[in-house]
């Protein structure tokens, strides 16, 4: 079924001439691109709150969530279950790239262990705290594809990739994320999905900050709760028809991807965007300062409308389109309303929730004994 | 075999030459949530190749880890003053021959070290800082990460009740049980074992 598809599909893209307009790409803001109308509750959305929630959404798309649940799963394990490895795992069951040095530790089972939690699956990790006398780091990796339950809950699921690194002399936090994670030891709701999908990120969603006031935050995240303020349409709305997933007063957005790169000579604002899906599937982009020269006109930088940006100066205002519509026009005719944005950055750096030294250790000391 | 011709025609219908796109927005936007992908330094995510069924498989081999050693105390009685003793690290596969003993790792140190006071350590008795030297054998060659390396002082606190000597890991401030452990006068005998599952290279099937 899915080879006829992707067959048709790709003979739909080799028979059309699929040289966009313009030279615009997609996300680009270019005539002769149709103009798609924003949702209805544009002016009632409260988008100052949206980004603040959505970087708070980013502090947590990290290595750290995902260890919380792991190492939370592991004391309800006993012996023998899971059954914990040195070393490789069998390869025909598991293709993990490691090196010959790897000293992590590995479950991988289906078993019940004496308390009633089942594992399913596997999961790969290392921890470790550097000498403190050479001023080190803690660093930790995760590779998982399990489940863990006790009975018909599920206590912690994550299927993808995670690594990070924290200096607690300068509280310097960097993470990279790839998967879905779920269940209720992670302590993130009912989950969510993270992403990246450039080759410098090597395809983790990036969280980084330090004491110094940088943040840079990369990629695509999925809140399987949603985020941000009510949804306070009717549900009769036009954008609505035909969306059998939409209630009334859920949280208005699902996805967000950043882009966005705090400095140190400009903490106020970030370089980049932010884009929010709303649960009707429509995006709406923040642009800060450009990541681009505005005159570039390269395939890249045409893809972003910071030329339309007239605000290009360091004071914390983000100008929002939706659906990738200027919306300076609305700007102008609705007094009440203005589609400039202004985060409070400091509130969202001040809560980022910065690892323990603790989580980092854990060591052959802590598997179940006789 | 007539499924090439519906696929051609399909893709006719998919073109629009170059016509103006149309002017109607879509009420329902489409968009999968899946990030937008730009040409320059696209990345494919990883295939997901992990099979869907794991078995609860158990391991045909088995690494024994053993860390044995002894503490001969400075004083007579509390404080203690100083610290001096052995240790040995013992790392092999599934059962070990006597006669021909072949070992993962076989690390032996000696121990010096003098009490640490006053100390962090909720629940010591008292608390060494001790040097490792290695006398034979290579600590990197071990499975267990924190087999200490050559020249290494570690804060090492005994406490009594749990008859345990307890770790300030890396000096974090988190004290850790380390050995379990038993002071009979000046001399404290400590030991820890484990047992790992692990895939030896010619053991794949």
């Amino acid at each position: 079924m899915w080879g006829t598809r992707a067959l048709a599909v790709l003979v739909v893209l080799v028979g059309c001439n699929t040289e966009p307009p313009g030279g615009s790409q997609i996300g680009a803001i270019r005539e002769p691109d149709p103009a798609p109308a924003p949702p209805s509750d544009l002016t009632e959305i409260d988008m100052r709150r949206a980004v603040e929630d959505a970087l708070a959404l980013a502090g947590i798309v990290t290595t750290q969530s995902a260890f919380v649940g792991h190492l939370a799963t592991m004391s309800r394990g006993s012996v023998g279950c899971p059954q914990v490895w040195t070393g490789p795992l069998p390869e025909n069951l598991v293709e993990l790239e490691l090196d010959e040095d790897d000293n992590g530790l590995s479950w991988l089972a289906d078993c019940t262990a004496t308390d009633g939690t089942e594992f399913d699956g596997f999961a790969h990790w290392t921890s470790e705290l550097s000498d403190p006398e050479a001023e080190g780091t803690a660093n930790r990796t995760l590779i998982a594809d399990a489940e863990v339950r006790a009975g018909n809950d599920v206590l912690w699921a994550f299927d993808g990739e995670a690594s990070d690194t924290f200096d607690p002399e300068t509280g310097t936090y960097a993470s990279s994320f790839a998967g879905s994670i779920t269940g209720s030891l992670s302590g993130l709701g009912k989950g969510l999905r993270a992403q990246n999908n450039t080759a410098s990120d090597n395809g983790g969603f990036l969280a980084e900050w330090a004491a110094d006031g940088t943040m840079h935050f990369s990629g695509s995240v999925e809140a399987f709760d949603g985020f941000g303020p009510r949804d306070t349409r009717s549900g009769n709305e036009p954008e609505l028809e035909g969306i059998t997933s939409w209630e009334k007063d859920s949280p208005r957005f699902t996805s967000v991807r950043f882009d966005l790169t705090f400095a140190p000579d400009c903490t106020e604002e970030p370089v980049g965007f932010l884009g929010l899906r709303g649960n009707e599937g429509f995006w709406f982009d923040i642009y800060f300062l450009p990541i681009y020269a505005v005159d570039e006109n390269t395939a890249q930088s045409n893809a972003f409308p910071f030329e339309r940006i007239e605000n290009q100066t360091c004071d914390g205002i983000g100008t929002l389109f939706s659906r990738n519509v200027d919306l300076a026009t609305l700007d102008a005719a609705d007094a009440n309303w203005e589609r400039e944005v202004s985060p409070n950055f400091d509130a969202v750096r001040d809560n980022l929730p910065s690892p323990a030294l603790e989580s980092y250790i854990y060591t052959l000391r802590h598997l179940p004994e006789e | 075999m007539k499924r090439p011709c519906v696929l051609l025609a399909l893709a006719a219908l998919g073109c629009n030459g170059d016509e103006p796109p149309g002017t109607t927005p879509p009420t329902v936007d489409t968009d999968t949530g899946e990030p937008q992908i730009l040409p320059l330094d696209s990345f494919a995510l990883p295939e997901d190749t992990a099979p869907e069924v794991i078995p609860d498989l158990t391991p045909d081999h088995y690494v024994i880890l053993t860390q044995v050693g002894l503490w001969n105390l400075g004083n007579a009685s509390a404080p203690w003053g100083s610290v001096s003793g052995t240790l040995r690290v013992r790392e092999f596969v599934d059962a070990l021959d006597t006669a021909e003993p072949v070992y993962e790792c076989n690390v032996e140190y000696t121990l010096t070290g003098t009490e640490v006071t006053p100390h962090d350590c909720p629940g010591c008795d008292f608390v060494m800082a001790v040097e490792h030297y290695v006398v034979s054998g290579d600590p990197s060659a071990c499975h267990d990460p924190d087999v200490p390396l050559d020249g290494a002082v570690r804060h090492l606190g005994y406490e009594n009740g749990a008859q345990k000597l307890l770790f300030d890991y890396y000096g974090s401030g988190v004290w850790l049980p380390w050995y379990d452990a038993d002071r009979t006068g000046q001399v404290v005998d400590f030991e820890w074992t484990a047992q790992l599952g692990i895939e030896l290279p010619d053991s794949a099937d």
